[in-house]
């Protein structure tokens, strides 16, 4: 069974029961699957057909989940983009992707346009009936409004079922890339799937379950949130983007919504305990498992969470090209340790492995590089070659006594703030391409909820580039967690003796004046 | 409450607090804020800790979203509203 069929699925089961909701509105089965048949005649009307990318942008919405179904039935490739993206970003992942449509909502249908070098309409941006007569240009990219889904109350649509191979693409994630374009993982039904059905047994997962989505639809973790919930025929229940900046109004949503399973970044969770007060009132009776996942969650809020809790904590690890590849479950013993709990053994029917320097395979006690082969191993990069079905993740671990791992740090100058992954190198391309930019380093001072984006920056001869234009300069280009905290300008970079760029250096004379200062 | 008292206050703090290691600390009252990653949850955190201290104003998790904290104009705008609410 491919990734769409989960929601076909529920709805004949449990058509009345709730699927999905956010901003207000709920949807059941049935109505998910009437609309996301609609959608899908929407989106065939403007040309896309098995295997075509169609981007979606737009604030986290049932609309957006209508949306991704739609896509998935008629056998094309969703690529979900953060409401909060700039145009000139969604534009640059809709030519890599070589996108046949982009859905948007609201002024984000005319701030598109420009970005994509389309004409302006003549007549409206996407026309009422759903056809899109002005912008179908062959090779144009198509806008259309993630709005025109219909209620879901048509009961005279007829199915949308495309049939897919399982090693065909669901959709792709775009993520930070080194080389200062961001990559497309390129996700198959199978990988989805995969995961998906090793979570929910993990689970035990029932239709009266209610998952909170707390991360932004461009992360993989919200895969859990949306398909476990729709292969159990249970509610997923959408946490506004906006609620990340209200803690309090994040732990009143837990409660309000009746959560059984909550899945985030140890930082949202950090979050709530300190400015949130979640641990100041009882945990809902409800609450079955909480699982974390992104980064190393520090073992003292583990303890308090435990405390707090009986639901099963679960340290979930996997970066978006194998999804979640290893899992631990947190147990007594977990809490006495003096480092975050380790990351486990392999999850979702892979095989992982630690790579030492010299390629063999790291025992009990020794350090490797984390290795995933298996069916959640990413197909690809979009635009790449194939996958080699094996994925070294950059990640050090060290092999524990019971064969399990423990994770160490990063490689290469992938970092993690606050739950997301950058590659430093993205930034500095970004402000290399500032008119007033010789050259710029970028790079984490701090530590986990501390840790901060510094960025050093050579102007051009003569110039004097603001700090401000510069935040700006990179608010149009990237999203918002990449946009630095701090810029200093230098007349030159510090170098190693082999000429590489003393990071290191770099961050001691960041803390050094953020000390003098206070 | 001047609410333009209260704006170049908040736009001291936001200079002296996050933009420390700016040259320049050119924001006015109407700069994007969040969309200029000039402040994020943490910082928010720290600003209520500010308004708090300086006005006794406790801003209430409600009231904190994208649009209140949009820019310093905004902020204090938030302020005096609370503020009033009080005496009231």
């Amino acid at each position: 069974m491919n990734l769409h069929e989960l929601v076909i699925r529920s709805a004949r089961r449990y058509p009345l029961r709730p699927a999905v909701a956010g901003e207000g509105r709920e949807l059941t089965y049935r109505a998910l699957d009437r609309a996301a048949d609609a959608y899908a005649r929407l989106l065939a009307r403007a040309g896309v057909g098995r295997g075509d990318r169609v981007v979606l942008w737009g604030d986290k919405s049932p609309e957006v989940v209508v949306a991704m179904q739609a896509v998935l039935r008629l056998g094309a490739v969703y690529v979900p983009q953060d409401g909060t993206a700039p145009a000139g970003r969604v534009a640059t992942v809709a030519r890599d992707c070589a996108a046949r449509v982009v859905c948007a909502t609201g002024t984000r249908l005319t701030r598109i346009r420009p970005a994509l070098d389309l004409p302006v309409p003549l007549d409206g941006t996407a026309q009422p009936d759903g056809t899109t007569r002005p912008d179908a240009v062959p090779g144009l990219v198509t806008v259309l409004d993630l709005a025109a889904a219909p209620p879901g109350d048509d009961e005279a649509v007829p199915p949308v079922d495309t049939e897919v191979k399982p090693d065909d693409p669901a959709f792709i994630l775009y993520t930070s890339g080194s080389t200062g374009t961001p990559k497309g993982v390129s996700i198959s039904h199978r990988n989805a799937r995969a995961f998906v059905d090793w979570a929910v047994e993990l689970l035990g997962a029932g239709p009266g379950d209610r998952f909170a989505n707390h991360a932004p639809l461009v992360f993989d973790l919200s895969v859990l949130d949306l398909y476990a919930a729709f292969a159990a025929g249970a509610s997923v229940r959408l946490v506004p983007a906006t609620l990340a900046y209200a803690p309090g109004e994040l732990v009143e949503f837990l409660h309000r919504e009746r959560i059984t399973v909550w899945y985030s970044v140890p930082s949202a969770l950090i979050l709530m305990i300190r400015g949130g007060g979640l641990l100041d009132r009882p945990a809902p009776a409800g609450l079955r498992a909480v699982l974390f996942a992104g980064e190393p969650f520090p073992i003292a809020h583990v303890r308090r969470l435990a405390a707090w809790t009986k639901a099963r904590l679960l340290n979930l690890y996997g970066p978006t090209e194998t999804n979640v590849c290893t899992w631990h479950e947190v147990v007594p013993a977990d809490l006495e340790r003096d480092r975050p709990v380790p990351i486990g053994r392999a999850a979702s029917g892979d095989e992982v492995w630690a790579r030492t320097d010299a390629g063999a395979v790291a025992g009990p006690g020794e350090q490797g590089e984390l290795v995933v082969t298996g069916p959640t191993v990413m197909l690809g990069y979009w635009g790449g070659p194939p996958g080699s079905g094996e994925y070294a993740t950059g990640d050090i671990v060290t092999v524990l006594p019971d064969g399990s791992f423990d994770y160490v740090g990063r490689r290469d100058h992938a970092v993690k703030v606050r739950g997301h992954r950058i590659e430093l190198g993205e930034i500095e391309t970004t402000c290399d391409a500032h008119d007033e930019v010789e050259t710029a380093a970028v790079v984490v001072a701090g530590e986990g909820m501390d840790a901060r984006l510094v960025a050093f920056v050579v102007p051009v001869p003569g110039a004097r580039p603001g700090a401000l234009a510069l935040r700006r300069h990179l608010a149009e280009r990237l999203p918002s967690y990449m946009i630095t905290d701090h810029v200093h300008l230098l007349d030159d970079l510090p170098r190693t003796r082999n000429g590489k760029i003393d990071r290191p250096a770099l961050v001691r004379r960041h803390l050094t004046l953020s000390k003098g200062r206070s | 409450m001047n609410t333009e008292a209260v704006t170049a206050r908040v736009l001291d703090f936001i200079r002296t607090e996050f933009l420390w290691s700016d040259e320049d600390r050119a924001i006015d009252a109407a700069t994007p804020l969040l969309e200029w990653g000039i402040i994020d949850s943490l910082r928010i955190a720290l600003l209520q800790a500010f308004i708090l201290n300086e006005w006794d104003v406790s801003v209430p998790t409600a009231r904190i979203d994208a649009r209140n904290f949009k820019n310093a104009a905004s902020i204090a705008a938030m302020i005096c509203e609370l503020e009033q609410e009080t005496v009231r």
